[in-house]
């Protein structure tokens, strides 16, 4: 039934959970130059992970436009004594674009990461394996269950609207119209989200979700010699990481 | 000119998937009328589209002679009420009094006549008793009988209840025949959504009957009834009364105990 | 064999000022399908939570007098070993969807899983539920995406597929067109043929009389009238706790108003056509 996954969603999703963190730290701990090798790792992860477009053309529209965006801002309004550049009441200084770069360099670096995770991680297996490895099952059904249930809301928030609509309220003109549509828009959103929330419990309780029974899983995920083996890897990269950092502090104090 | 008419409308979601492929009918006032068919026939959409909820991609209906076209659905409110399948989502306010109260109140009706109307709903559905009461504090059914309220206080022309026999038992059935009655009565349209085929039987003068986005049958119950073909290409069961007198050999259409007494009477008596 | 046995059962919910079960007491056969029927209010949902043990132990509240389940306790079993012993099912298919499968598949493995049932039995067990329910064409389908009919039909395979003894399912019927409606009483009588113990509440008494072996009727938290569907539905007291009739039986009473004698009240249509057809001849 499952296709045959490419290159890091072939992993155990725990090894690509080490890995995104992993990434992420050292980009933090490190300055721009590590983070851009970085980033460039992770486009090669993920096409070599067989989601090389997906990945690249959310990653641009979302993480490099915030970056962009946080670059002018930073660089604009941060005062600092070295002038770089200056027209009519915008300076640009050298202290500005320093601390811009630093903030953007973090942003790019914990941004991609998490981004990468979401293309590579199947949330279902991870949680499959935390719980495996002693997270809550009441835990892991949240967490789920959460990204499956938002867009039904929406659908719901859809059906409300048009019972509103149906008795006379407006809801899709000017700002202040719509404001007045909050309350009988989300109000029965709310109530209906309670009334929900207590069938789905007993619907989980139909299914032996309590039951005092040891569960199993469908779908074993393999934990391999090679997934324990990366594993370890990334910890000693990641010691190698703090302590080169820490080092590198005490010289250069 | 009829009260409500709907020419040649047909609906198609913006991913193509038609809904609805053109429907006509007209209702006059004082019309109380079933639609019938099986799920994803096509009824909702199509009663969705008398109160401008959903515009149709071809053809037009006119209330009063007026394109729904020209208003927003709130607009349309004041014209046609719409009781949703699911009184949840609609419900928000705290009291029933309140509740049957906001629409009411979105339409600047003034406080007397607001109060007289309110009362007046309350009467018809039974719900006198639990104006001061929280709507989640009674059951499903009932809370299907607040939102029925609401619409019987905006005092439209034209009524659309959608699916108000679901999980109702005896008493809720006879407390929505009898409101039916006393609204068209008043000269108001019913148009109701149903699957329940004896309370069809019972209560309706008129049945339209829609199966594959189209209308496949319009017009008196027991005429629509006694067609076996029709009822079952609509994936339909004839109500037992309809059985039974097929199943005796009778030939009238009747929907009537009395005649079907009186057809064994005289076979009775023949014998 | 009593499956269920329930003896002097009294309940209150937390908020309320009055028991909404009162003094209930009542038996249902191994491989029975034990109807339960009454006005809205009357009490047949708790007592269906009070089988499961949801009743008090999910809605808290005050209970005296005893609900054996196979024997057990209900009562004194946690709630989740209950699941064990009954299977649940409800009116709204959308909230019996669990909300974290992908697909249908997964959706009927879900309480395997739960039970601790090897991958390689779930396998087989998901299959073969899926094909005698007819299923399978939804099989990789994402539950969300189905209609509510087929939602529905997908939540008590979830539940038949657990196996239990006993199926206690609430309304199922109650948003569903006739030919979902249909479609569910086809597993209905499926899980009768399986030998499973149903205690369904319904308010479609065509389908009762068609295939429950007890009616049981409630008035005010209360059972008044228990017996066969014959029985039950040609018992003049029916009228008096406004109880639907099915449609034939209606049609049969008022035909004895009209002065046509028949001995005995027909419950379905065969009988009643048959009946009248032996007087005309």
């Amino acid at each position: 039934m499952d296709k045959k996954q490419k290159g890091l969603k072939a992993w155990n999703p725990l090894t690509s959970l080490y890995l995104i963190i992993v990434l992420a730290i050292v980009s933090v701990l490190f300055d721009y130059r590590i983070t851009l090798l970085i980033v460039a790792a992770m486009i090669i992860l993920a096409a070599v992970s067989g989601v090389g477009m997906a990945f690249t053309k959310l990653w641009l529209k979302s993480i490099v436009l915030v970056c962009i965006i946080c670059f002018i801002l930073q660089s604009l309004f941060i005062p600092g004594e070295k002038t770089l550049w200056s027209l009519w009441i915008f300076t640009v200084t050298e202290e500005g674009v320093s601390k811009a770069i630093v903030l953007c360099s973090r942003i790019l670096g914990v941004g991609s990461a998490i981004l990468l995770g979401g293309k590579i991680i199947d949330m279902k297996k991870l949680m499959a394996v935390l719980e495996e490895r002693g997270l809550s099952p009441s835990a892991t059904y949240v967490l789920l269950s959460t990204t499956n249930i938002i867009p039904q809301m929406s659908k719901k928030m859809n059906a409300i609207l048009d019972a509103q609509r149906s008795r006379g309220i407006e809801t899709d003109s000017n700002v202040i119209v719509r404001a007045k549509a909050f309350f009988p828009s989300v109000g029965p959103l709310l109530l209906n989200s309670l009334v929900s929330a207590e069938e789905r419990a007993i619907t989980l309780e139909a299914r032996a979700f309590s039951a005092p029974c040891k569960k199993t899983k469908l779908k074993e995920i393999a934990d391999t010699a090679m997934d324990k083996g990366v594993r370890v890897v990334l910890i000693g990269v990641l010691i190698l990481a703090i302590g080169g950092k820490i080092i590198l502090w005490i010289v250069l104090k | 000119m009829a009260l409500v008419e709907v020419k040649n409308i047909s609906f198609s979601y913006p991913n193509g998937y038609q809904a609805v492929d053109d429907v006509s009918f007209s209702i006059e006032a004082g019309e109380n009328i079933a639609i019938v068919g099986q799920n994803g026939a096509g009824k909702t959409t199509t009663v969705k589209m008398l109160n401008g909820l959903t515009k149709p991609s071809s053809g037009d209906v006119l209330i009063n002679g007026e394109s729904t076209k020209k208003y927003t659905t709130a607009q349309m409110a004041r014209k046609v009420g719409y009781v949703f399948q699911n009184p949840d989502d609609q419900i928000f306010n705290s009291t029933v009094y309140k509740e049957i109260e906001y629409g009411l109140k979105k339409m600047k009706v003034d406080m007397e006549e607001c109060d007289r109307r309110i009362k007046d709903a309350a009467e018809l559905t039974g719900m006198t008793q639990y104006l001061e009461t929280n709507p989640y504090d009674l059951p499903l059914s009932m809370r299907k009988f607040v939102t029925i309220a609401s619409v019987i206080a905006s005092n439209c022309d034209v009524m659309i209840f959608d699916e108000p026999t679901a999980g109702q038992d005896l008493d809720g059935l006879n407390l929505l025949s009898e409101l039916n009655r006393t609204l068209t009565g008043r000269g108001k349209a019913i148009v109701t959504i149903t699957h329940d085929m004896e309370f069809v039987a019972d209560n309706y003068e008129r049945i339209i009957v829609m199966c594959q986005k189209k209308v496949i049958a319009d017009g008196r119950t027991e005429d629509v009834f006694f067609q076996k073909d029709i009822m079952e290409k609509a994936m339909l069961k004839q109500p037992a009364v309809v059985r039974i007198a097929t199943g005796i050999g009778m030939t009238e259409n009747t929907l009537d105990v009395k005649k079907i007494a009186a057809y064994i009477k005289s076979h009775q008596i023949a014998n | 064999m009593d499956s269920i046995k329930i003896k002097n059962l009294t309940y209150r919910y937390p908020t309320a000022e009055e028991d909404i079960l009162r003094n209930v007491s009542l038996s249902v056969k191994k491989g029975d399908l034990c109807a339960l029927v009454g006005k809205n209010g009357s009490g047949k949902t708790t007592l269906c939570n009070a089988i499961r043990g949801f009743v008090p132990k999910f809605y808290k509240g005050d209970i005296s007098g005893e609900v054996l389940v196979n024997g057990k306790d209900v009562q004194k079993e946690e709630i989740g070993s209950t699941a064990l012993e009954v299977g649940f099912a409800f009116q709204n298919p959308f909230t019996q969807i669990s909300g974290i499968a992908d697909t249908v598949y997964e959706e009927l493995a879900y309480g395997l899983e739960n039970m601790g049932v090897d991958p390689a039995e779930i396998d087989d067990r998901v299959n073969r539920i899926m094909k005698l329910t007819k299923i399978e064409d939804f099989r990789d389908r994402n539950p969300y995406q189905l209609s509510g009919g087929q939602q529905q039909r997908v939540a008590l395979a979830a539940v038949l597929v657990m196996n239990q003894d006993i199926f206690v399912i609430d309304e199922p019927t109650s948003q569903l067109d006739p030919q979902s409606t249909d479609d569910v009483f086809e597993m209905i009588k499926l899980m009768k043929s399986m030998g499973k113990t149903i205690v369904l509440v319904e308010h479609k008494m065509e389908q009762i009389a068609e295939y429950a072996d007890q009616v049981v009727v409630m008035d005010q938290g209360q059972v008044v009238m228990e017996g066969t569907p014959k029985e039950v539905f040609s018992d003049p007291r029916c009228e008096e706790y406004h109880i639907r009739l099915p449609q034939c039986t209606g049609i049969s009473l008022d035909l004895k108003k009209e002065g046509i004698s028949l001995e005995e009240l027909p419950v379905t249509l065969a009988e009643t056509v048959d009946i009248i057809r032996k007087k005309i001849g």
